[in-house]
């Protein structure tokens, strides 16, 4: 049986729950596509800015080298430093005017070094805190040789412990087309960021990332400083830095990806060709998808909120319906117990209370029904009663004249006393006496009816040996075998003491026993039988007679039932055989019942008496 | 001999009494127990034989009043009916032989067997 309130509650939960579910999907999707695709743009853009932003400022130094007012003085003094003796006068003021010119430079872009180099290696001037060796000037050198931009040579990025520096160098010729040497310029990277104020890190996770390839160790070096590594060069991203090595088989894009770390990111990326390096934008996808959560949360909180205030107001609401209804029911079981007493106050919605009105209108009809119903069998049991004396009463009337007539019809047979009668009349006066014999008898099987039903025969009950008893059933029955020679037998096998009222269940076997001597044909056989069963004793009386259809067999036992109730049918008597027995047996606690089959076979009737009676 | 007969039906009485007439004994007729307490009184029987079922005072009642006034001395009383009584002091008088059950029905040559056998 399922509650009403599981009703209630699946179906308020199927009518909001479902459509808002459903709801929540669409908006999920939704917000999570427009927060992906805001993180797109933001980090395109900021490749795209912090590209820009490095391509201008190389660009702006190119053109500073190439464009410089300085150009022809570089000509003229370095012409000077290569073409006239070392430490003349005029070796010392081009060197000077040189020195304080290039100074100037140094300090205004931030260059970490300037140098002035033959070509043949020879330093002519360097502006520097470290030393070179000429080893190191010319590894200088065939560094810048990789690519030009508008005369200006340029160098990758390089590590050079402790820093990445970029070269740059113009080849100076002098007024007369001899090529003098090399200017060259080499910036810190860090002063480059500084200097440009590149931005690397944004919000918690998001980062903007250099690299190029490092020929020396075919891996991928970093060359802006990174946030989940002290390392700038990393050698193996087998699985990892994938955006990085996207942007340096020089592509353009963005997506979902794992970076140095191995974080899940999104990145955009892009190649600049000027440095020759990849920058790559990135943020870790857990901090994108942030408020993707925080949506989510809300949504999973409104939702639990929503499906806890639906089950309580469901409950709530069923409840104001139940409630009344259990009363209801409380109370019907109430008058199922014949409580009457019994009044509904009509609460809860105007239905339930339309139905309390209607339930006590019952009740109050019901009790009336009952009292009339009541006072109406207490007066059929009066009835009942007086009849049952009445019929009691009128056989006792009915049986006393039979006395005197059965004691004048005696003196008149008796020889001597008022004289005698001839043959003939001695015949009538001994049907006269026989049949008022007869009709004494029935009466007093009415009366024994009568008195069985008001309950006014006395029973008492006695230990019985039932192999003497049933050895008594059969003696005193013998001789009413011998008009139809019947086969009359005892097959009781047990012999063991019984308690029960023996005169009772004597009667109980003579009722039994006429039955089977009228339905046997003659020569049939009658048997009677007494056996030990689990709570005590059962006898039976069997006949091998005309038996009895299942039909009859329900109503054998009822008062005055003829199987054959044709005016002219074989067998006489009144049908109380069976109803006697049975009121005998059930008073003494027992059953009686017919147990065998059809028509053919005959019957045996059978009653048990239980151990208990006594 | 001298009987005394107690039945309140009067048909019974008449043909007890002409039965015992025959058999030339004389046979008293009383219909009611206070009657038949006074003729005991006052009038000497060989026997009582007497009907249990009577209205106003039983006759059950009347044994016991005998009894206690010490009229059943001596004296032989028949109970006349058919089943077996529940009463317990009965059933003690029967089982001292002061009172003899006769269960009916009986030959009225057996009843009269009994009675002047006593």
């Amino acid at each position: 049986m399922v509650h009403f309130n599981v009703y209630v509650i699946s179906i308020v939960l199927v009518l909001t729950v479902l459509p808002l579910t459903i709801f929540s999907y669409v908006m999920l999707d939704y917000e999570q596509n427009s927060i992906f695709n805001h993180a797109l743009t933001k980090l395109d853009r900021i490749t795209l800015l912090q590209s820009s932003h490095m391509q201008t400022y190389f660009q702006e130094r190119i053109f500073d080298i190439t464009a410089t007012s300085d150009l022809s003085m570089l000509r003229e003094n370095f012409d000077i430093l290569v073409n006239s003796e070392v430490d003349s006068e005029e070796y010392i003021i081009a060197k000077d005017i040189l020195t304080h010119n290039l100074l100037r430079i140094k300090n205004t872009y931030g260059y970490s070094e300037i140098f002035l180099v033959t070509l043949d290696n020879t330093v002519m001037l360097e502006l520097t805190s470290h030393l070179y060796t000429d080893d190191d000037h010319s590894k200088l050198i065939s560094q810048i040789q990789n690519h030009s931009v508008d005369d200006v040579l340029i160098s990758s990025i390089h590590y050079h412990d402790p820093f990445h520096e970029l070269l740059f160098g113009k080849l100076i010729t002098s007024y007369d087309g001899e090529d003098l040497g090399y200017l060259l310029f080499e910036l810190h990277m860090h002063d480059f960021y500084e200097l440009s104020s590149f931005e690397f890190e944004f919000e918690n996770t998001g980062e903007t990332v250099i690299g190029n390839y490092n020929d020396e160790h075919s891996g991928i070096d970093f060359i802006s400083p990174l946030r989940y590594s002290e390392t700038y060069s990393i050698d193996n991203f087998e699985e990892s830095a994938l955006p990085m090595k996207l942007a340096l088989s020089k592509e353009t894009g963005h997506g979902v990806s794992i970076d140095y770390a191995g974080n899940e990111i999104l990145a955009s990326w892009t190649y600049l060709p000027l440095l020759d390096i990849g920058i790559v934008s990135k943020q870790n996808l857990d901090e994108i998808n942030t408020p993707f959560y925080s949506f989510l949360l809300v949504l999973f909180l409104i939702t639990t909120a929503l499906i806890v205030s639906v089950i309580l107001l469901s409950l709530f609401f069923s409840g104001r319906l139940l409630f009344p209804i259990k009363k209801l029911k409380k109370m019907a079981d109430a008058v199922s117990n014949d409580n009457f007493n019994l009044h509904i106050v009509p609460s809860g919605p105007s239905e339930i209370q339309s139905i309390s009105k209607s339930f006590n209108h019952m009740i109050s009809t019901l009790q009336e029904d009952r009292k009339t119903i009541d006072s109406q069998i207490h007066e059929l049991e009066k009835i009942d009663v007086q009849k049952a004396e009445f019929a009691a009463m009128t056989s006792h009337e009915l049986k006393t004249p039979l006395v005197p007539i059965q004691g004048y019809c005696e003196m008149l047979l008796e020889s001597g006393l008022i004289g005698d009668l001839n043959e003939e009349q001695k015949e009538f006066v001994t049907k006269i006496q026989s049949n008022s014999s007869h009709l004494r008898e029935l009466i007093e099987r009415i009366l024994l009816v009568q008195k069985l039903d008001l309950g006014k025969v006395n029973y008492s009950c006695n230990p019985v040996n039932i192999k003497k008893f049933m050895n008594d059933i059969y003696l005193d029955h013998s001789a009413m075998m011998n008009d139809k020679q019947i086969k009359f037998t005892n097959s009781t096998l047990v012999d063991f003491d019984f308690t029960f009222d023996e005169n009772k269940l004597k009667e109980v076997f003579t009722n039994l026993i006429q039955n089977s001597v009228d339905f046997v044909p003659n020569n049939g056989k009658i048997t009677i039988d007494a056996k030990k069963s689990d709570d005590g004793i059962v006898f039976s009386v069997s006949d091998n007679g005309i038996g009895i259809s299942k039909e009859h067999q329900n109503h054998l036992f009822k008062k005055f039932y003829q199987v054959d109730t044709s005016l002219t049918r074989e067998h006489d008597g009144l049908g109380l055989g069976l109803s006697i027995s049975r009121s005998i047996v059930e008073k003494l606690g027992g059953k009686i019942w017919i147990s065998s089959g059809d028509e053919s076979s005959g019957i045996s009737v059978n009653f048990s008496i239980p151990k208990d009676v006594s | 001999m001298k009987f005394l007969f107690v039945d309140d039906d009067p048909s019974l009485s008449e043909m007890m009494c002409l039965f015992f007439e025959k058999k030339d004994d004389t046979l008293v007729i009383a219909d009611n127990a206070d009657s038949a307490y006074d003729l005991i009184k006052n009038t000497s029987f060989d026997s009582i034989i007497l009907d249990l079922a009577m209205p106003k005072v039983s006759g059950v009642d009347l044994i016991y009043r005998l009894n206690k006034d010490g009229l059943m001395d001596g004296k032989k009383i028949f109970v006349y009916t058919a089943a077996p009584f529940s009463e317990k002091d009965l059933n003690e008088l029967i089982e001292n032989g002061i009172v003899t059950w006769i269960r009916k029905p009986i030959p009225l040559s057996k009843l009269y067997e009994l009675v002047s056998a006593a």
